[in-house]
């Protein structure tokens, strides 16, 4: 999983905000669902949410918990949080190069 | 809009189905979240691996690969045939779609047939032989007497093919209602009313009527494509009393 989660094709970017979700703690489907909008300020649509999900989990980068009632709980595993973790440290590196060179070009 | 879940094959929606129920119990979807569960339903049938280890690598048989094709054939040509119709019609003039819908009949045949699985594609294939010799006594009979038996038996036959390709599908039994009963429901009094001679008398437009004939050639379309991608082949496991059932490839 090195490679991110480019290969994931238009799931990557719902991916990304899945993990950043989970990685506070498990959540069910609603609830990661109305955090990823809460963050990424754009809708979530269920089919794209289960399709990403199923990736994740087939990936082992989620796993689901036991049902309470009919939610199923969804957790980060380890693998999980490394691939967040370099994924998010690739984009900071990505920002801060991107605002330095904002910032040189300003003077 | 919970009805959209049954577009989806068997063993995603015994894994997924009811805490994606409870979602939209929540929250029901806008037209933009219908339409990506759609998408979604399209992407769990492209990509059966997700839910079923080896699925991606299975193949439909020949005769069901072959009946897919002959179902996609038979609804391009039915709908080539009904634009023409309601065109011709609509202009004024006449043509002749004997040869044309012999064709069609053929396809979809071949297709109820390759759908079929092999310890009941005999009976299938007496029943049609029979509607079809039932069907040619109508036809030569004289034409106050056609709509007789020739409009029953098109019901059994365009209805019945349609039936017996899409159960083969492995799509949810509502899925597969929806499909035959707006296929199926929709065009035919449209049939019906133009064997009777009515069509030029009815008050639509040409657009109408062509929307309400192009359904049955779309379902066929719709039918014909989720058995070239494998349809309930991919899908070892019956999730459900529903689900697909699988037949040796």
């Amino acid at each position: 999983m090195n490679q991110g989660l480019a290969e994931l094709g238009r799931f990557a970017e719902p991916s990304l905000y899945i993990l950043a979700s989970l990685a506070d703690g498990p959540k069910h489907g609603y609830a990661i669902m109305t955090d990823v909008e809460s963050i990424s300020g754009q809708p979530l649509g269920p089919g794209t949410l289960y399709g990403a999900l199923a990736r994740m989990e087939k990936r082992g980068l989620i796993e689901a918990l036991e049902p309470v009632d009919r939610r199923r709980p969804y957790r980060i595993t380890g693998l999980g949080a490394t691939t967040l973790r370099t994924q998010l440290e690739g984009l900071a590196g990505f920002s801060r190069l991107g605002l330095d060179r904002l910032r040189g070009a300003s003077r | 809009m919970s009805r959209l879940i049954g577009l989806y094959p068997g063993p995603w929606r015994a894994r997924y189905e009811a805490e994606l129920r409870d979602l939209l119990a929540a929250r029901p979807p806008s037209l933009a979240g219908r339409l990506d569960l759609v998408a979604g339903a399209l992407d769990a049938w492209l990509h059966p691996e997700l839910i079923v280890p080896g699925a991606a690598d299975r193949r439909p048989s020949t005769r069901v690969r072959l009946a897919g094709l002959a179902a996609v054939a038979g609804g391009v040509l039915w709908l080539a045939m009904m634009t023409t119709l309601v065109v011709v019609t609509s202009t004024g003039r006449d043509a002749d779609f004997t040869v044309a819908g012999w064709v069609v009949v053929l396809l979809m045949t071949v297709a109820a047939l390759g759908a079929t699985p092999a310890e009941r594609a005999r009976g299938v294939g007496v029943g049609i032989l029979l509607a079809g010799l039932l069907f040619g006594v109508g036809v030569v009979l004289p034409w106050e007497l056609k709509p007789l038996p020739v409009v029953p038996l098109l019901l059994i036959v365009f209805g019945g093919l349609l039936t017996i390709t899409t159960r083969r599908t492995g799509l949810s039994r509502g899925a597969q209602r929806a499909v035959v009963g707006v296929g199926f429901g929709l065009p035919f009094p449209v049939v019906i009313a133009a064997l009777a001679g009515l069509l030029p008398y009815l008050p639509s437009t040409p657009g109408v009527l062509l929307s309400l004939l192009w359904v049955y050639g779309v379902a066929w379309l719709i039918v014909g494509g989720v058995l070239l991608l494998g349809g309930g082949h991919r899908w070892p496991t019956p999730a459900s009393p529903t689900g697909p059932t699988e037949v040796a490839a």
